[in-house]
């Protein structure tokens, strides 16, 4: 995103009060306990074992770690874990 | 969230370098992953949509990756089995069909408040209306018109509901009752057809003669049927009511023991299958031995079908036990019997506004284990009988 586009957006967002994570695409992480983690706006999975999931995003990267970890559903946009999750990091 | 599961998903294994690009790449060609996991490190298992098997093995095949389908589930293993099982799905639809069509059938037309005629007369008319057992409603007229039509067609009846309930037509008739036709009376005198003390005179028509009180004997004057000044009678019909007391004597027998057959309530049934003149016993072949004494009933079976009856070969024969019973009286319920007897006869013989009033018992007789009893009746009765006058005395 070129940073004229990212200051237009950011403006239209404050302006028209959106949120901001819809204007510029950037992912929202809900978590339900140790549970579950919603992630919408991900861009796709680097890699992905029970203990460590390695994710994509528009800007950066995300990294949840824990146990037995299973992908409970992929949608083109949206992901949602399940085990017991221990740490999410945004790198 | 998920979409469309419910019409099919299986389980599938990816094996091969890159399983998450593979993952990535389906995801954007929005085949969708469900229960994602990781089996080893080359290889995951994922549930799918079975609609999305076609485009995933294209992308496998690209990649060099190896997948294997396992169990399927949802609609899809539904529809699979019921091909299998078809003859099971066409039972399932022709039970529907078949008590959806039953449901709209008549199977009883009621009829309510009707005397036999008119009920014959209506269940007539319903059924040359179609209106009968194992027709079908759509073809008859609502109920309204139905209801319309009858009471305007079936004579004797004021009116006739008819309600639909459910499979069933019920008719409520109301029916007409003609005021009573006025009898054409010649002239006539009314006089005692018994000996007795009149006790209530009620006339209609005519004039009275005797008074409350009076002793009259039979054929005596009671109403007179010329009316109008002496020597100018005009001769009319006499019609009045004229309740007198009058008595009664009779005899009474009631034996002191009584012999009967009485059925013991035991029974045993005895099933027969006869087809032409072949009959064979099927079930209890010795139920003749198993009573001293016995009455026997036999039935053809039958298999009721709601609008016809089948008769069955089969025959049922029914063996009661009977055994000789003795009753003994004492004297006083012998004498109570014989009186109770005694009322009976004579209110048979009376007419309905006759009233015993009282009863005595003049004699009581005990000989050959009977008890015979004089008894002495008091009755009030319409003592009235009918005497024309002959014209031009």
């Amino acid at each position: 995103m070129s940073a004229i586009s990212k200051k237009f957006r950011k403006l239209i967002s404050k302006g028209m009060q959106i949120p901001i994570d819809v204007t510029l695409g950037l992912p929202r992480v809900t978590m339900i306990g140790q549970l579950h983690v919603y992630i919408e706006n991900h861009q796709g999975i680097l890699s992905f074992t029970p203990e460590r999931v390695h994710l994509r995003l528009t800007d950066g990267e995300l990294i949840v770690v824990g146990q037995n970890i299973i992908i409970k559903a992929i949608l083109p946009e949206e992901l949602i874990l399940e085990g017991t999750i221990d740490e999410i990091k945004h790198v | 969230m998920s979409k469309k599961t419910w019409l099919g998903t299986v389980v599938t294994t990816v094996e091969g370098e890159g399983v998450e690009s593979f993952i990535n790449a389906c995801t954007s060609q929005n085949i969708q992953f469900m229960n994602v996991e990781r089996t080893s490190m080359t290889s995951v298992r994922a549930v799918i949509l079975i609609e999305d098997v076609r485009k995933l093995r294209k992308i496998a095949r690209k990649r060099g990756l190896v997948i294997r389908f396992l169990e399927r589930d949802g609609m899809y293993v539904i529809k699979e089995r019921s091909k299998k099982r078809f003859g099971f799905i066409i039972g399932i639809v022709a039970f529907c069909v078949a008590l959806g069509l039953l449901s709209q059938l008549v199977w009883k037309v009621d009829i309510e408040g009707a005397s036999p005629l008119v009920e014959q007369d209506v269940r007539e008319w319903a059924a040359q209306e179609g209106l009968r057992i194992g027709q079908p409603q759509w073809r008859l007229a609502p109920e309204a018109d139905i209801q319309q039509r009858v009471t305007e067609e079936v004579p004797g009846a004021t009116w006739i509901g008819v309600e639909k309930i459910g499979t069933k037509y019920q008719f409520r008739v109301v029916e007409q009752h003609l005021a009573e036709e006025q009898e054409q009376l010649t002239p006539r005198h009314l006089i005692a057809n018994k000996n007795g003390v009149i006790q209530q005179m009620y006339v209609e028509n005519g004039r009275a003669v005797v008074k409350s009180n009076d002793v009259v004997q039979k054929g005596e004057l009671l109403v007179s049927g010329l009316i109008g000044r002496e020597g100018e009678e005009t001769a009319i019909a006499a019609k009045g009511e004229v309740m007198a007391e009058t008595w009664y004597q009779g005899t009474v027998e009631a034996p002191l023991q009584l012999n009967g057959i009485a059925s013991t309530g035991e029974t045993k049934n005895q099933y027969t299958f006869t087809w032409n003149d072949y009959s064979f016993v099927f079930w209890n072949k010795d139920a003749e031995g198993e009573y001293e004494e016995f009455h026997t009933e036999t039935d053809q079976l039958t298999l009721p079908l709601g609008f016809v009856t089948v008769p069955l070969p089969i025959e049922k024969t029914t063996y009661e036990q009977r055994d000789t019973m003795t009753i003994e009286y004492s004297e006083e319920e012998a004498i109570e019997h014989a009186v109770s007897i005694g009322k009976n006869h004579l209110e048979q013989q009376l007419d309905n506004d006759a009233k015993i009033i009282a009863e005595n018992i003049l004699q009581t007789q005990t000989d050959n284990g009977k008890v015979k009893l004089s008894i002495h009746y008091q009755v009030v009765e319409n003592i009235v009988q009918v005497a024309p006058i002959q014209q031009g005395d």
